[in-house]
């Protein structure tokens, strides 16, 4: 049936697609200008201006950052810990929402609340450190990918997924004789691909952007990886070393403005990458985790 | 959940919310003693080889164990060392869980009082007699006497001496302003301002006459470095003052920041405001992110204040400053210039002065305690040794680094690599206080050995140590409750001082800040700082320093 | 009882794992919530440390900072829940009311590209957007007026917290609506436009009403969190001068800890841990009460 829209309609229309067209800007706008300053050459970064795009493209700032001997080190040590730490955390979520997911689990109730608690009390930083070093993980990838790799809301969220599949495809399984370990990774897994990539997507993205606990667990720089070491070439480029008296600095060809910015383009450039494959099944995702319960 | 389990679960905060009301409890700082060691009896015998773990200064993160520079020195000494390779942004926050994890290295490196205070306090820093590093150290000691003797405050508490202080001979030396000279020439001016008056005269111009030509007021006089021991500190030295340090006055120790003085400065400096002479953005800016660098090289202000030195003219180096500025703003001349000359006809500028940081032992060494012993010895011998300290900055001549009259000191290839410096744990600045084995410097001025050409005029015409005016106990927090006060009171003195600059408060809030700033701690902390300066003399006397 | 365990003997295979995880790395690093209530020494150790009671708390809230820092995070926590609830519920609207798909989706995808980046990005990005020289402020100057200290001054700052806070979650809050939006049954819609009733009044009767049950639980979750101001994002972007509005509980403990005053930090942590629990138990009960039982997390 065809609608007919009125003047105001129309109005309204055109006004919303305006509205969203600008908010579409305002959320690009930032990754659009340092994206734009990185390829700047050092006078047109210091410009002023809207920096929406570089005038003369120059590539220095980039090869300051790359010359930066342990970069790619760092880089290839934050993929690995996020690829590692994404595969733990879903597989053991998986196993920790099925039975949680599952009426029969004696102290079922219980045991979430334990969970659920998690989420309000941590012991802190100090007590974190010295389990980690008590089980000699300082210096290792699994310092980063072990203690936080089940979150009480995550182990939720697929849980919640799990009880909306019909009692029925389980009373199915059984009758063919399906243990839980089976049912799980053949019928309940595949059948779960939305959230469990929705989850994939949020552990792989903290995994990639988190860095406080490298800056904690990590002393040998051969492990490091890439958010602590751009961190730290920021700041021996943009800032003298505090108290170093003044021999430091080292006025070079390039400004510190643009090797930030390079920095930080490298630093979010695999997730723009991996953006476009996962955002159908993050929104989805979302949806199922977000909402209740 | 079940009435059982919930029960369980109410019975389990019972029982520990009952036990933490009823265990025994303990008075406060009731903490354990350091452990002692009868140093008089310890022997070391070289001929033993001692394994030494080492946390040094954190300007070599990316450094790696077995290095030339550490190789070298374990065949010296007959030691094997573990080193231990920590960044300045994560020095703050990964040091204090590594200790609480019981791990402290045998040599420890701290930058700040507080920081040797705290570890004292809890109990895992060897105390080390002034006898001790005065036994085997003596030629080190005269260096450090002569150079920062006020570090000796740094490693002492409560009346014992916890480590051996370091100095770095280059903060002797006021920096040089410098100044756009083209801007300068426009105004008038033959040479850099000298006095208040003139500089006020150069910014106005910068201001507005258009000194970069392009038909629009978009220049500014000025914007300060945002560290606090710079920040517009030429025009607090022109008034006699330190605004962030303790400051001797009448024979009494004082803070700089809440004398009349003061008032009379940030006068001068909110009229500049309202002119426009300031960069607005001085406001905003944080540590690490502080705007008189950029601005300067960007041509938006025509001064900068405090990071001058010989290198930034350095006609044979292409990075210098001044060549730099020559490519990115064509037309642009560097001028460096003196320390202003004050209301009172003195010339003034605050230095750092000398007073490094502090190496200390860790509770361990109690076990071995010739590995003290070992350590002293190093340093004596870099002290009486010049090319033994040379290997241990720099290198071997020939191989890491070479000399160039007009550059100094240079690395070789493949050393002068990127980063390779750094990893290699080699610094071309020998002067500093900043080597990982070795934290002492001879400066260069005291055998002109390794100046280069047209460094020994400069310094004496911009960098005279004789204009330095330094913190009359070496680094404030070195009184007991800086921890406690000292970060907030300068917060508050900047935030005050930065809103009275920019007319967002009325200038008479001084007298209401100089009130609250004793009121919160101002008064403790001033009344400690003189005992410690009484104490200073005492100390002082101890090691021989005059 | 033990022919129970017997009887699910699978699902407790799994289950005990996992049950040995949180204890391991979640309870496990609860037992040094008890350095709240002692003096900690670090060379006797967390278990040998004296016990002082709550003398830790007393500190706490004798001294000035702890409660400015509590003040300073309610207020944040406050501002974002009220100028940052809503605006994903009305972009969710809007996508909604826009008819052709592909800018709409494109439009989505955009919204929600923020979330992807951590303020230690972020953060670095406004520092140069927001600053004297950066372009927002040439913007403002070219448009003749004077430039704006959005860092340094402390309501401006606060204003770049809600602001840039709000447009990192917008997209992706507002997803969830759409989530919401998307599940109405269309009938709905064509047997209200059929009796002559006005795309405002669509929206009015059928779409805002559907929206309320997520919202509810939404709004829920967001009171628990009222003593969480966003750590990542203020530690990346303050600096000293606004402190005195900016420092929050949690950037409060990690100083007490660099300071290595672990009873301090360890109380104020678990004071934020209790109030939080308090906050989530009884906005929970409100929201059942209010909806008559129907509504809840739990």
């Amino acid at each position: 049936m065809k609608h007919r829209r009125s003047v105001g309609e129309h109005a309204f229309d055109w006004a919303n697609t305006l509205v969203l067209a600008l908010l579409g800007l305002l959320a690009v706008y930032p990754f659009l200008y340092v994206l734009s300053i990185s390829l700047s050459t050092a006078a047109e970064a210091q410009s002023h201006s809207l920096h929406l795009y570089p005038r003369r493209v120059s590539w220095n700032a980039y090869r300051i950052v790359f010359e930066s001997p342990d970069i790619l080190r760092s880089l290839w040590n934050s993929i690995v810990r996020t690829a590692l730490g994404t595969v733990i955390t879903v597989l053991a979520t998986c196993v920790a929402a099925y039975p949680l997911a599952r009426k029969e689990l004696p102290h079922r109730s219980l045991i979430l609340f334990l969970i659920l608690l998690t989420m309000i009390f941590s012991g802190g930083i100090v007590p974190g450190y010295l389990l980690v070093r008590s089980l000699g993980m300082i210096n290792t990838i699994w310092a980063l990918v072990i203690p936080g790799a089940l979150s009480a809301f995550n182990v939720i969220v697929v849980k919640n997924f799990f009880q909306q599949i019909p009692e029925s495809l389980l009373e199915a399984a059984r009758v063919e004789g399906a243990g839980e370990w089976r049912i799980l990774f053949r019928f309940f897994i595949p059948l779960s691909k939305p959230v469990l990539a929705t989850i994939a997507l949020w552990t792989a993205v903290s995994h990639w952007n988190q860095w406080f606990d490298a800056m904690l667990y990590i002393t040998d720089d051969r492990k490091q990886v890439l958010q602590n070491m751009l961190q730290r070439i920021v700041i021996e480029n943009s800032t003298r070393l505090i108290d170093m008296g003044k021999n430091t600095h080292d006025v070079a060809s390039y400004t510190p403005e643009t090797v930030k910015a390079a920095t930080v383009v490298i630093t979010v450039l695999p997730m723009l990458i991996l953006y476009p494959f996962v955002q159908r099944y993050f929104a989805k995702g979302i949806m199922i985790g977000g909402v209740k319960e | 959940m079940t009435k059982g389990e919930t029960s369980f679960v109410l019975g389990i905060v019972f029982i520990i919310g009952v036990g933490i009301a009823l265990v025994p409890t303990a008075p406060p700082n009731s903490l354990p003693k350091p452990p002692k060691v009868d140093w008089s009896r310890v022997v070391d015998n070289p001929a033993k080889k001692l394994s030494i773990s080492w946390c040094g200064s954190p300007a070599f993160p990316s450094a790696q164990p077995g290095t030339w520079v550490q190789r070298n020195l374990e065949r010296a000494f007959n030691v094997d060392f573990k080193p231990l390779f920590i960044d300045w942004a994560s020095y703050g926050n990964r040091m204090p869980l590594m200790y609480a994890g019981g791990d402290v290295p045998d040599v420890n490196w701290d930058g700040d009082p507080t920081q040797v205070r705290r570890n004292v306090r809890q109990g895992y820093v060897l105390e080390l007699p002034y006898e001790t590093i005065l036994r085997y150290a003596p030629t080190y000691v005269r260096y450090l006497n002569r150079y920062g003797r006020e570090a000796w405050l740094f490693s002492s508490v409560n009346g014992h001496n916890y480590g051996v202080p370091t100095f770095a001979a280059s903060d002797v030396f006021p920096s040089a302003p410098i100044w756009r000279m083209d801007w300068l020439r426009k105004a008038g001016f033959t040479r850099p301002p000298e006095t208040l008056e003139e500089m006020h005269r150069a910014l106005r111009f910068f201001r507005n006459g258009d000194p970069d030509g392009d038909g629009q007021k978009d220049t500014y006089g000025m914007c300060p470095d945002v560290y606090w021991s710079v920040w517009f500190g030429e025009v607090f030295a022109a008034f006699g003052i330190l605004q962030q340090d303790f400051m001797v006055k009448d024979g009494k120790v004082v803070w700089g920041g809440v004398q009349p003085e003061a008032k009379r400065a940030l006068t001068v400096l909110r009229q500049w405001y309202r002119e426009g002479l300031i960069d607005p953005d001085f406001a905003a800016a944080s540590e690490g992110n502080s705007p008189q660098d950029s601005k300067f090289n960007s041509g938006r202000t025509g001064y900068m204040y405090a990071y001058g030195s010989f290198s930034d003219f350095d006609k044979s180096n292409p990075n210098a400053r001044e060549a730099t500025m020559r490519i990115l703003l064509p037309g642009a001349e560097l001028a460096a210039g003196k320390p202003l000359i004050g209301l009172d006809g003195e010339r003034r500028a605050r230095v750092w002065g000398g007073p490094g940081h502090v190496i200390w032992f860790g509770k361990d060494v109690a076990k071995s305690p010739e590995k003290a012993i070992r350590v002293l010895k190093m340093f004596e011998r870099f002290a009486t040794d010049r090319e033994m300290f040379l290997h241990s900055r720099v290198g071997q001549r020939g191989v890491e680094w070479d000399w160039n009259p007009d550059r100094g000191i240079v690395l070789l290839p493949p050393f002068d690599a990127r980063g390779q410096d750094m990893r290699s744990l080699l610094s071309t600045n020998i002067e500093s206080a900043y080597g990982f084995f070795s934290p002492c410097a001879i400066p260069l001025s005291e055998t002109q050995e390794f100046l280069r050409q047209g460094e020994a005029a400069f310094r004496h015409q911009y960098e005279d140590p004789a204009w330095g005016v330094k913190n009359a106990i070496g680094k404030s927090d070195v009184v007991p409750s800086s921890a406690s006060y000292l970060k907030d009171l300068r917060q508050l003195q900047s935030t005050t001082f930065i809103q009275i600059i920019t007319g967002d408060k009325p200038l008479n809030a001084f007298d209401g800040f100089v009130k609250e700033w004793y009121r919160r701690g101002g008064e403790i902390l001033t009344r400690e700082a003189n005992e410690i300066a009484s104490e200073a003399k005492e100390i002082y006397s101890k090691v021989g320093a005059r | 009882m033990i022919a129970q365990y017997r009887r699910h003997r699978d699902l407790c295979s799994m289950i005990v794992p996992v049950l040995a995880f949180f204890l391991i790395f979640c309870y496990g690093p609860m037992v040094g919530l008890m350095l709240a209530f002692k003096e900690y020494s670090l060379s006797r150790g967390m278990f040998h440390s004296p016990w002082v009671g709550f003398a830790n708390f007393t500190r706490l809230f004798g001294s000035p900072d702890f409660p400015l820092a509590v003040r300073n995070t309610v207020v944040i926590s406050a501002l974002r829940l009220v100028f940052g609830f809503f605006a994903p519920i009305i972009l969710a609207l809007l996508l909604n009311e826009c008819r052709v798909t592909w800018f709409r989706r494109g439009i989505q995808t955009l919204t929600y590209l923020p979330y992807f980046f951590s303020w230690v990005v972020l953060g670095g990005i406004f520092l140069m957007i927001l600053g004297g020289d950066g372009p927002l402020n040439s913007l403002i100057q070219s448009l003749g007026h004077s430039p704006i200290s959005f860092l340094s001054n402390p309501v401006w700052f606060i204003v770049v917290l809600i602001v840039t806070g709000v447009w990192q979650g917008l997209g992706y809050a507002a997803v969830i609506y759409l989530a919401a939006l998307a599940g109405i049954d269309g009938n709905l819609y064509e047997a209200a436009s059929l009796d002559g009733a006005s795309r405002w009044n669509l929206v009015r009767s059928i779409t805002m009403p559907s929206l309320s049950p997520t919202v509810v639980v939404l709004l829920i979750l967001s009171l628990g969190n009222v003593l969480n101001a966003g750590f990542d994002q203020i530690y990346n972007m303050y600096n000293p001068v606004v402190y005195s509005v900016s420092d929050i509980v949690d950037t409060y403990v990690l100083r007490r800890m660099i300071d290595m005053d672990f009873g301090l930090a360890t109380a104020a942590g678990l004071f934020k841990s209790v109030v939080s629990l308090l906050l989530v138990v009884a906005a929970n009960s409100i929201a059942r009460r209010a909806t008559h039982g129907e509504q809840g997390v739990w």
